[in-house]
Parts: structure tokens; C-alpha cells; sequence
């Protein structure tokens, strides 16, 4: 899977959780930009990337991740 | 030995002399050195020994999960000891005292001798904030987010480094570790900024807060005297002692580290500016939010019975009733334990715990109502925007600020309190 691919994939993620089809997201995208990226909804966030790519996240990338460029470095450590 | 006394000055200034003399490569040694000092100097040498124990504990643990064997084991272990000692030392009198309370309340009648007597034990420096700090440096070597550290003594000084030791802020070894393999340089600016920021905790402590402490410590210590708008006036000025006590001890600490050219994570930024509590949280004492959140919040939400009831409650309810149920779920275990946190009595639960779960739970609930009612033009975006609006929403964020404040002076009553 490409980073471009992945990228499509996290705009729907990101767009069904937080009910906001506006939603394009960039590597530097941050829960500064999204209304609604709470610490709950990032919980949400990371169980719907999880289900999607198969993979999943340890405790200290959950609370590590400053940015979406940084959740897709991981995915693509992990689908690789 | 107090931070704001001139004997601490003096060994900073004495540290700082040798600091810069010796060779680069053993300016950290001069920083233990200093570390042990001003540990010794405070009370009870022997207390030493917990940071000492707690810190090879965590030195084993990490060598031991560097291995690649038994890694789950090894970190559990190191956990569970250092929390072992902690919960032994500053928290085995809060059950006791708990009983009692129920004991003397119910049954014996009040004034009564205790069922059990409380125990009593000295508690090292700075144990509640190192404690912390060793916990996510295992967690981090756990998971591979950074190396296990190959020197005791390094770990040593993170767990005692005396600039924080006492008050905090609460240190990440992964920013420490760095730091102590530079080779730092006299630096004017770092000399003078951080003169002045000492300067500045001087003050704050000195002259604002222990000017303060003397009508809170009077009303609050003869409440038969002093009542109604005595208690109102104590309550509020209360909040400004601990705000520039505590602030100010940070001031001073930065100063300081700034001074050996090691920085720290900010503790505070500016609390009583906030429009919610949630917002004060956010501005103070930061890095105790951030691993409550890190170490309490995130790895409950992760739980399977979490996840389960959230799957449930979503499609009983829907998804927005549904996270707003399981938040405030979540959050009554995360002030229970930064209540607990920062001491085993229920006045400290309640006081910086509970009521503040309380009122953010309140907060949600109207901020939910509000949405549902308004659409989407409330929550974050609302709040970071208040200087691009007019005269009505900047009284609007003055009234919120005063909100917030008279709410955290109410809940810290019970902090004041000599017990509840």
C-alpha cells in the first residue's frame, strides 16, 4: 500500500469520526486543527486505523503521536 | 533545606562554579554530587536509600528488558516495586485512616481511641514525582521508545536531579538523557535568564505567597472566629498562595536548570486566564495532566471492557450520547487517582480530584447540550478564537475566567482543610 493510499483511507476514518466530510488531511494535520480531537476521540480514532490497516498500536505510540504524518509513519512500519 | 533560602543559592552557586570548571564530560557527576547534597540536607539522611532503591530497581528492570526476554516480566516488576514503595510509604495510612473515620463516625462516637493506629513512617523527597518519572522511563524502554539507560548513576541523578526533586515538574528521562551527554558552555544569556526567573520564584514565594499564608492560615485555623465572608475571602486568597507558591517554586527550578543549561518541561502557563476547568487543567501543572492522561486516561480507554461498553452504549444511544457517557466514565478514575496523587486523604481526593471531575462532567454535559442545540460553533475552536471577538464575548471570557477561578478556590477548601 502506498502513503498516498493510506492517506485516502485515514480522510474517510477521519471524516466518519468526527461526522465532518471537510475533512483533508496533510502530515502536519494535529488535534489543533479538528474541532472535535479530544483525548476520547483520538482513542476512537486509533481503534477505527487499527481495524482498518490490521495492525496495532502500542500504548506509547497511542500517546506519542504528535501528528498525522506520525500515525502514518507507523502504519507503514507496521503493514510493511 | 527550602528552595527559596540562601543556603540553596549557595549550593547552586557553588555547583555551578564547578560545573563549568570540570571537565565537559563529567559536568553530570557535579550534578549528582549536587543531587546527593541537597537530598541529605534535607531531614533524614537515610531516606537516601528509597531513591537509591528506586532507581536500581529501574536500572534492573531496564537491563533486564534490553535483553529481549521476559520483557513484559521485567517491566511489571520495576512498576509494581517502584509504585510498592510509594503506595508502602505515602499511602498505607489513607485505608487506616479511612476506617477509623467510618469507626469513630459510627460506632464509638466521636473523640474515640482508633480501631487501628495510622503508622509513621518518613516519606523521602519528591517521592511522588520521581516515582512517576521512573514509571514512563520503564514503559518507554518497554516499548522500545527508548534505549535502557547502561549507567545506574545516570539514572540516579534523573530520580534525585535536585532542581526538581521537590517540586517537580514531573521529568521524561528521553529529554534528561540528552542533555547530560551535552557539554554545556557557560552561556551569558542562560546565566542571566535564568538569574532572573530564580528571581522572579523569589518573589512569587516570598513576598506574595507567604504574605498571603497569613490570613488564610488565621481564618482558616479558627473557623468558630472567622466565618461567612471570612472563609469566602480565605478561600480565594488560598488559591492565589498555592498558585504563587507553587508557580513560583517552578520559576525557580527552571531558573536554576536553565542556569546548567538544562531545560525542563513548563509546568504552568498562565491558569487563571482559563474559561473552563477542563482549559485550567490544561494550564496547570501540565505535566502531571499529561502522564495522568498518558498513564491513566488513554490505557483505561484501551481497555476491552471500555471498548465493549462503548460499542454497547454507541448503539444503544448513538455515538455523541455514547462518548459523552464513557468521558466522564473515564475521567472519575483520572481525578481519583491525580486527587489521590497528591495525597493519600480524602480532602485531597475531593479537593484536586473529584469536584474538579465534577464540574468538567458538568461542563461536558452543557457543552453537549449547547452543540445539540446550536450546531457546531462551540468546543475548541470557540475558545482559542476569543480575541477576534467583540466587547460582549471578551466580558463573556472575563466572567468565564472569574467562573473558573471561584470554582477551583471552592474545591481547594477541602485541599486547605485540615481534614475532611
Amino acid at each position: 500500500m502506498t502513503e498516498e493510499q493510506i492517506y485516502e483511507k485515514l480522510n474517510e476514518i477521519f471524516r466518519d469520526i468526527f461526522d465532518d466530510e471537510s475533512i483533508e488531511v496533510s502530515p502536519q494535520t494535529n488535534s489543533d486543527d479538528i474541532e472535535d480531537w479530544d483525548s476520547l476521540e483520538h482513542i476512537n480514532l486509533v481503534a477505527a486505523v487499527e481495524k482498518e490497516f490490521g495492525i496495532k498500536f502500542n500504548i506509547a505510540q497511542v500517546t506519542g503521536m504528535k501528528d498525522v504524518g506520525e500515525m502514518v509513519g507507523i502504519i507503514l512500519e507496521k503493514i510493511a | 533545606m527550602q528552595i527559596t533560602s540562601l543556603a540553596y543559592l549557595a549550593l547552586v552557586l557553588a555547583s555551578l562554579i564547578i560545573y563549568y570548571i570540570v571537565p565537559k564530560r563529567i559536568q553530570w557527576i557535579v550534578l549528582l554530587a549536587s543531587s546527593i547534597c541537597f537530598f541529605l540536607s534535607n531531614g533524614n539522611c537515610l531516606l537516601i536509600i528509597y531513591p537509591i532503591a528506586a532507581a536500581l530497581l529501574t536500572y534492573i528492570s531496564g537491563l533486564g528488558m534490553s535483553g529481549g526476554k521476559r520483557k513484559k516480566v521485567w517491566m511489571s516488576a520495576g512498576i509494581a516495586g517502584d509504585l510498592g514503595i510509594l503506595i508502602a510509604l505515602k499511602y498505607i495510612n489513607f485505608p487506616i485512616n479511612t476506617i477509623n473515620g467510618i469507626y469513630d463516625g459510627l460506632i464509638s462516637g466521636y473523640g474515640g481511641d482508633p480501631l487501628i493506629h495510622p503508622l509513621s513512617w518518613m516519606v523521602p523527597l519528591g517521592i511522588s514525582f520521581y516515582t512517576l518519572s521512573l514509571i514512563e522511563y520503564l514503559r518507554n524502554v518497554y516499548y522500545e521508545a527508548e534505549p535502557a539507560e547502561t549507567n545506574f548513576f545516570r539514572l540516579l541523578l534523573f530520580t534525585i536531579f535536585f532542581p526538581c526533586v521537590v517540586s517537580g515538574p514531573i521529568n521524561r528521562y528521553s529529554l534528561f538523557r540528552t542533555q547530560i551527554d551535552t557539554q554545556h558552555v557557560l552561556d551569558y544569556d542562560n546565566i542571566a535568564f535564568g538569574a532572573q526567573r530564580i528571581l522572579w520564584g523569589f518573589f512569587k514565594v516570598l513576598v506574595i505567597s507567604n504574605r498571603l499564608e497569613i490570613p488564610v492560615n488565621a481564618i482558616y485555623e479558627d473557623t468558630s472566629k472567622y466565618s461567612g465572608a471570612y472563609v469566602i475571602f480565605a478561600a480565594i486568597c488560598f488559591t492565589l498562595q498555592l498558585y504563587t507558591n507553587f508557580s513560583g517554586s517552578i520559576d525557580v527550578i527552571m531558573g536554576v536548570a536553565q542556569c546548567f543549561d538544562i531545560e525542563l518541561e513548563e509546568n504552568f502557563n498562565s491558569p487563571f486566564f482559563s474559561r473552563s476547568i477542563q482549559e485550567f487543567w490544561r494550564r496547570w501543572h501540565i505535566t502531571l495532566g499529561t502522564w495522568a492522561k498518558n498513564f491513566v486516561f488513554y490505557p483505561l480507554l484501551r481497555t476491552d471492557s471500555f471498548s465493549r461498553i462503548t460499542e454497547s452504549l454507541t448503539a444503544k444511544y448513538g455515538k455523541k450520547k455514547a462518548k459523552l457517557t464513557v468521558n466522564i466514565a473515564a475521567m472519575f478514575v483520572l481525578w481519583f487517582v491525580v486527587g489521590l496523587w497528591h495525597g493519600g486523604a480524602w480532602k485531597y481526593i475531593i479537593g484536586s480530584g473529584l469536584l474538579h471531575w465534577l464540574f468538567i462532567s458538568i461542563e461536558e454535559i452543557s457543552e453537549y447540550v449547547k452543540k445539540n442545540r446550536h450546531g457546531r460553533s462551540h468546543g475548541k475552536a470557540s475558545e482559542k478564537s476569543g480575541n477576534k471577538k467583540g466587547f460582549c464575548y471578551v466580558l463573556s471570557d472575563v466572567l468565564r475566567m472569574i467562573r473558573t477561578y471561584l470554582l477551583v478556590s471552592g474545591s481547594f477548601i477541602f485541599f486547605a482543610a485540615k481534614d475532611v
